[in-house]
């Protein structure tokens, strides 16, 4: 008996284990990004330097939510805090919107070990690699440079070549866009991608909102959606 | 004595078989040890069965819904450069890559598609780096490969490591967008992409695995299941994409697959590829090395072979 209860929940685990998994979702239309709630990450990383976060009376832990529309065909899933969404898979092509407290120095916790294997293996983060320091007040250009040092930091991409930074108003507020281009060092591909990143700092949040693709074929192929989604972006109060 | 297992892919998209181990034959006179040993081949039952449902059941090619209108006009067929990534496989799976071994198996891999067209008087065209645009289709295929792998692949075959998209049209519809002029320039109607990996074990991981088996063998007389990790040793990918840019049909095989395809007498001795630019003696190719001419060219014939049924040539 004690085999086929062995063998019971062997085989149950290893049913159940997907299920537990996260998975992509499909729910085209308006979105509306839940905040993210920090306090507790940075209050651990530097406990009460500012008299504000000891009385938690300070909302700038808290980000503001995000709408915007995501097209039809276009799938969804969760990286931790960040939302990948993709029409035919991450290393094709995908939209990352991500929310960065100016105090974060690590990944939240979280999604992060369910989340699917192709979220995972895609290299680009931005906070981890992040040398220098996002600051209240900083302009966007500044901001831009951190976005970028960032990506130059990351030993999950090379050949990295940044276009110029363009201040532009994103949902309302004033940011940056810029271009790069890359390649990835994982999974042993060669493919070269290409990355449009818009960006604002607001309150004490980084809002980055990016578009990365293979350069043959898919770049041009989808920016344009990419392009809609970015117009639907709102700030919501 | 082997009784079944599951099979996963890992980060690399290598293929792992997690085995069971059982001493069920071991039928002794004591009714409880019996008991223990039927247990144990009822678990053994259920991984198989698990394991026959997500991997062996599924075919290893996937079809564009309309390959057979599509390949009616392909007459010439190019090659892609091969992007077999060789690793040396370390004591505790660690892998470590290997670039004269890739490019040894990109070699031999190139030369089996050659000869094996050749062999069946269909015309082949090799084309090269030196083309850009060459370069640039294979880069984009790497992750076309991936994505479809992931995506698609295992559909519905509740692997743990599956991704679908919910909703998404089930047939088999991949791009790597327009290459009609590339296509035109070498003079070809369709190319062969062609992807994979090889793991070759050093002494050290060799050793390492016969000593899970070893242990998962004498654990196994104590009736205790244990689960040995053998990794696939290799894997090759072939797409045939036509002047659009559709994937008509990709094929994976690999260790758990090949022997659907039978093991056919070669026209000629082969010419053996050594292990690229290394220095002192040449590794000696094992079976299970994509630079064994022989492996290649079963791999290669297989392929050719599912890829005549499925599209009706």
């Amino acid at each position: 008996m004690r085999g086929v209860r062995l063998a019971g929940v062997v085989l149950m685990a290893s049913l159940v284990a997907p299920a537990c998994a996260a998975r992509w979702e499909r729910t085209p239309g308006v979105q509306v990004l839940p905040e993210i709630d920090v306090d507790r990450h940075v209050r651990s990383v530097e406990p009460a330097t500012d008299p504000t976060k000891a009385t938690g009376s300070d909302n700038s832990f808290r980000s503001r939510r995000l709408s915007f529309s995501l097209p039809d065909g276009w799938n969804q899933v969760w990286r931790e805090n960040d939302l990948l969404v993709s029409r035919d898979g991450v290393f094709l092509q995908h939209i990352l919107v991500e929310r960065i407290h100016v105090d974060q120095t690590g990944g939240l916790d979280g999604r992060f070990s369910l989340a699917t294997i192709s979220s995972k293996q895609w290299p680009v983060r931005t906070v981890p690699y992040m040398k220098k320091r996002l600051a209240p007040g900083m302009s966007p250009f500044e901001v831009a440079e951190v976005v970028l040092e960032s990506r130059r930091n990351n030993p999950g991409i090379t050949d990295l070549v940044a276009g110029e930074v363009v201040p532009r108003e994103v949902a309302g507020n004033p940011g940056f866009m810029v271009a790069y281009d890359f390649r990835v060092t994982v999974a042993t591909l060669k493919t070269p991608y290409r990355s449009v990143y818009y960006g604002f700092l607001k309150d004490k949040w980084l809002y980055g909102i990016s578009y990365t693709a293979a350069r043959r074929y898919y770049f041009e192929r989808d920016v344009g959606t990419f392009e809609a989604v970015m117009r639907s972006v709102r700030v919501v109060d | 004595m082997f009784n079944g297992g599951g099979i996963m892919l890992n980060a690399l998209g290598q293929i792992k078989i997690f085995g069971l181990l059982s001493s069920a034959s071991d039928r002794t006179a004591d009714p409880r040890r019996f008991r223990t040993a039927r247990s144990a081949v009822v678990a053994c039952l259920l991984a198989l069965t698990q394991a026959v449902a997500t991997g062996c059941a599924s075919a290893p090619y996937r079809t564009h819904p309309e390959l057979s209108r599509r390949t009616e006009s392909i007459r010439v067929v190019g090659l892609l450069p091969p992007a077999i990534s060789s690793f040396e496989e370390q004591a505790r799976y660690k892998l470590v890559p290997n670039d004269n071994g890739s490019r040894a198996a990109n070699e031999t891999v190139r030369a089996a598609f050659r000869d094996e067209m050749a062999a069946q008087g269909r015309p082949l065209v090799l084309l090269g780096d030196d083309d850009p645009d060459v370069k640039d289709v294979s880069d984009l295929f790497g992750a076309v490969d991936y994505t479809v792998l992931r995506h698609d692949f295992q559909r519905g075959l509740g692997n743990e490591n599956d991704e679908p998209f919910p909703g998404r049209d089930p047939s088999f519809d991949y791009t790597l967008g327009p290459i009609k002029e590339l296509m035109e320039r070498h003079r070809v109607d369709a190319v062969w992409c062609v992807i994979g990996f090889n793991l070759v074990p050093n002494a050290w991981a060799q050793a390492g695995d016969a000593a899970q088996y070893l242990m998962a063998v004498v654990t196994a007389l104590g009736n205790s299941p244990v689960q040995p990790m053998v990794q696939m040793k290799y894997e090759l990918r072939a797409a045939l994409v036509d002047k659009e840019g559709q994937v008509l049909f990709l094929i994976r095989i690999n260790e758990g697959n090949v022997s659907r395809f039978p093991e056919g007498p070669l026209e000629e001795p082969e010419p053996r590829v050594g292990g690229g630019e290394t220095s002192g003696p040449p590794e000696e190719p094992m079976p299970r090395d994509l630079r064994d001419p022989k492996t290649a060219r079963r791999l290669v014939r297989g392929l050719m072979a599912e890829y005549d049924k499925v599209s009706g040539r």
